[in-house]
């Protein structure tokens, strides 16, 4: 690959439009259905492929926790056992069907996708619903879970970017659960017992903390089907989530933190500070500013800097994770050993910059252009539609979010990056490397 | 009878596989332009494909092709100073490439209104490469870098590296496709200017546009803009390409800081359109994909012996590569357990036919990639040129009535003539 994937912090969190001034423009017209126990439906009917996507959005996630790996293992155990059918049972329905069961637990939310051909719908509802709503986490699966979790971990701990990253996490947050990996930590996950799953389960998969999203290939009479079997008459209620905020320590001078690997050719660097929160009104300058420092690929000052100038390093970009409550921003590059102190002078000089400078026309203009245009191909396919619609009511940001998010970035100018630089990179950052001596 | 359930099976499953409209055309400097139909999405993908990959390289300079890939970036005759990223971006759109055994693709993926900023930076780079001699400096630094951080420091992408280099002794496939850092080393200018100007001309690469088009003005601009790149004065050589005989087991051990060792078998198999190369297919569903397969059954859940279980055969090759099992495992005392339970199941697939019920869920589970493929024109597009690749795109057509056809015992004889010592190497990676 010519480059390292770097338009990260795009693919993550950007928010997208469906207003499309283009030839062949469509919108994307879906619509809303709240239910009496709840739980939200947003349904999208797009019959050109005879396959469809369900997903469901479940409020609850690390923050939640009493235990770490308790939100991890509660959705990753769904599949192993249900008042219906035995974990093999499930396994062997999935493959037969060739469906998938997808599970994704975000430091915000648990996102279930469910994927199937039209000929095979019928059952493969049958079995998304009863991981849903009847699953019995069985004691002996659960041993093998937490096993294989605990050795993939440790696997996991051997990968420098995953240590590094894990170190600079735990370093700005402490205790806080955005602190520490989403799946748990190594020493820890042999302290959960299978009724912590369980008790998760119990309080947070209900109807009205679920929002789903079902796309494709299915006609409303098949909808009104699914909602009438599996949720008009499913009960419960969750309580509403008692999450805290991070709360973070003030650096007096710059945290460095070095862990030597001496198997290791290359350095791995990770750099950063504090981040924004999904819904402070910053989020859009944010992006700007970090489009132009690091996010943008190739074209980025960091990549140019250290790359493309320099040959110092084949990935280099910057990114920032935005959740309910204030994430991180960092930037990662890994080059050989020697030139680590090289590499992070490089790093402090671009974040210098653009806390110092007001970016150029040119760069904010193709920042914009990019930002804007290229929103069509983050939901081009069904399955990126049905796993972005349920974030519109989860971060609140409305249906008609789609209109509006050209207007959020074109408002941008080169001041308000300035003050976001300022006002985020300026504080002393932490660093984290990973590498021989 | 079992013959006739599967045939009668697919013909239901099949007849209505595409969902959008295929068209092809030639210019008349040999350059092939295959046009995808889809107006489900707004967007468009336009990707121009090489046949140039590490299965080409001349002998020491493997990772060339990687290299130009990378210097393919940095500047053509109108488009100097490496712009081509930002011209794309600019314009709301993505661009990348990639290197693989047999071939390179450069694509972008952007709004159809912005098709022709595509055309005018790869015809323009197909034709009139700007190779500069400091960039060609910089790239080898990146590529150096690039080989450190996925294989050198990557024990897992090693041990694969090493297992594949000595399945092949005298195939180019041995070669690893970033290049072996002395090779690497070891390239040219001269060297890059050359492979540029042998391999990347119109007659030896073809042009996929998909998305929401219309196919007449596509056509239209893309032959403004390609038609008059001259063909190669000398027409590529197909190379003949053979493998010598193996007469036993290969094995290689690799000793790395990890946590969990890390069990390789790699079987030299053939390439569709060789039949067996689909057989071979339903056998690695059988096997290893997914959670309801045999060796993730026995191993993960009977035996608690692994963590996961893979397997992967790879048909659309120009030529025979390799059919793998792959197995991270809990205990490095275990290897031997583990590697003898795979022969076995292995050996079984050979005297017992498999049952219907595996059958059917393998062809389930094609038809169930065939209609996710298309959920994106960029992806469909990347399965129809790996087919273009192998001679023409209209051989997926084939390929799913070679599936209809194939018989259970089809699949057994498979197992018996691939899945053998002769053909094996095994790679074991282990903590240090």
């Amino acid at each position: 690959m010519k480059k390292f994937f770097t338009l990260i912090s795009f693919l993550i969190f950007l928010i997208f439009t469906m207003k499309y001034n283009s030839v062949g423009a469509t919108t994307m017209e879906f619509k809303n259905i709240n239910l009496k126990n709840g739980a939200k439906i947003k349904y999208l009917y797009r019959c050109n492929i005879p396959i469809v996507y369900i997903s469901v959005l479940i409020s609850a996630s690390p923050l939640d926790e009493t235990k770490p790996s308790q939100a991890y293992l509660t959705a990753h155990m769904l599949t192993h056992g249900t008042k219906n059918r035995s974990a093999r049972q499930i396994e062997d329905e999935i493959d037969f069907l060739a469906i998938s069961i997808e599970k994704k637990v975000t430091y915000d939310f648990t996102i279930l996708t469910l994927a199937a051909t039209k000929r095979h719908l019928r059952e493969a509802t049958d079995l998304f619903f009863d991981i849903l709503q009847n699953p019995t986490f069985p004691e002996e699966e659960f041993t093998k879970e937490v096993s294989i979790l605990k050795k993939s971990i440790k696997q996991m701990e051997e990968d420098p970017s995953y240590i590094a990253l894990k170190e600079f996490l735990k370093t700005l947050y402490g205790d806080h659960p955005y602190g520490r990996p989403i799946e748990g930590l190594s020493e820890t996950v042999e302290k959960l017992k299978r009724e912590d799953l369980e008790e998760f389960y119990h309080t947070y998969y209900k109807p009205n903390n679920m929002i789903f999203s079902i796309v494709g290939d299915i006609n409303e009479k098949e909808l009104k089907e699914i909602k009438e079997k599996f949720l008009d008459n499913w009960e419960g209620k969750a309580l509403d989530r008692k999450i805290t905020p991070p709360e973070f320590t003030l650096r007096n001078k710059p945290i460095e933190i070095k862990i030597r690997r001496d198997d290791l050719t290359q350095s791995t660097i990770v750099i950063g500070f504090e981040g924004i929160s999904r819904k402070n009104p910053d989020f859009y300058a944010f992006t700007v500013m970090n489009y132009i420092l690091g996010g943008g690929g190739l074209t980025s000052r960091l990549a140019k800097s250290i790359r493309e100038e320099k040959g110092l390093a084949y990935s280099i970009y910057s990114t920032f994770t935005s959740y309910l409550f204030p994430g991180a921003f960092y930037i990662e590059v890994k080059t050989k050993a020697e030139n680590t102190k090289k590499v992070v002078k490089l790093i402090t000089e671009e974040i210098e910059k653009i806390y110092k400078q007001e970016v150029t026309e040119e760069e904010l203009r193709e920042a914009k252009s990019f930002l804007i245009g290229s929103l069509p191909l983050r939901v081009d396919t069904l399955k990126k539609i049905s796993e972005f619609i349920p974030l519109l009511d989860f971060y609140e940001l409305g249906d008609d979010y789609f209109t509006k998010y050209k207007n959020y970035i074109d408002k941008i100018d080169s001041k308000e990056i300035l003050n976001i630089a300022e006002k985020f990179l300026t504080k002393n950052y932490i660093l984290v490397i990973i590498g021989p001596e | 009878m079992k013959k006739v359930a599967i045939i009668f099976l697919f013909l239901l499953l099949f007849p209505l596989m595409s969902y959008c409209e295929i068209f092809e055309d030639r210019l008349k400097n040999g350059l092939k332009i295959i046009i995808v139909e889809d107006h489900s999405s707004p967007v468009a993908t336009f990707q121009v494909w090489y046949k140039a990959g590490s299965i080409d390289e001349p002998e020491g300079k493997s990772g060339i092709s990687h290299l130009l890939e990378h210097l393919m970036f940095r500047g053509s005759k109108r488009f100097p100073n490496n712009v081509f990223s930002k011209i794309i971006q600019s314009h709301g759109g993505v661009d990348n490439a990639f290197t693989t055994k047999d071939y390179t693709v450069y694509f972008q993926k952007i709004a159809p209104s912005n098709l022709s900023i595509c055309m005018d930076l790869e015809s323009d780079r197909m034709a009139n490469l700007l190779l500069k001699k400091e960039d060609f400096e910089l790239e080898k630094k990146i590529v150096l870098e690039e080989r450190r951080q996925r294989y050198e420091d990557d024990p897992e992408s090693l041990i694969l590296e090493e297992v594949i280099g000595i399945a092949f002794k005298s195939h180019p496939y041995r070669r690893p496709v970033i290049g072996w850092t002395e090779d690497i080393e070891s390239i040219t200018f001269e060297d890059v200017k050359n492979y540029y100007k042998q391999f990347y001309c119109p007659n030896n690469a073809f042009i996929i546009v998909g998305g929401d088009i219309k196919k007449e003005e596509i056509l239209k601009k893309i032959k403004e803009k390609f038609e008059k790149i001259p063909s190669c004065e000398n027409k590529i050589e197909n190379k003949i390409l053979y493998e010598t005989k193996q007469y036993g087991e290969r094995r290689i051990i690799l000793k790395r800081q990890t946590y969990l060792p890390m069990l390789v078998m790699a079987y030299k198999v053939p390439a569709y359109p060789n039949k067996d190369s689909i057989a071979l297919e339903i056998l690695s569903s059988i096997l290893g994909e997914g959670k309801s397969s045999r060796l993730y059954r026995k191993l993960v859940n009977e035996k608690s012996l692994a963590v996961d279980v893979g397997t992967s055969n790879s048909p659309l090759s120009r030529d025979g590569f390799l059919f793998f099992v792959i197995i991270s495992i809990k205990d490095k005392e275990k290897i031997h357990d583990v590697e003898k339970l795979v022969k076995e199941e292995i050996e079984r697939l050979k005297t017992e036919l498999p049952s219907e019920m595996e059958i059917e869920k393998a062809k389930n589970q094609v038809e169930a990639s065939f209609l996710f493929s298309q959920d994106s024109v960029f992806g469909y597009s990347l399965i129809l040129g790996k087919f273009e690749i192998l001679d023409n795109w209209k051989l997926i057509n084939q390929y799913r009535e070679d599936i209809n056809t194939l018989t259970i015992q089809d699949i057994q004889n498979a197992a018996k003539k691939y899945l053998k010592e002769e053909n094996l190497t095994v790679g074991v990676l282990l903590p240090k």
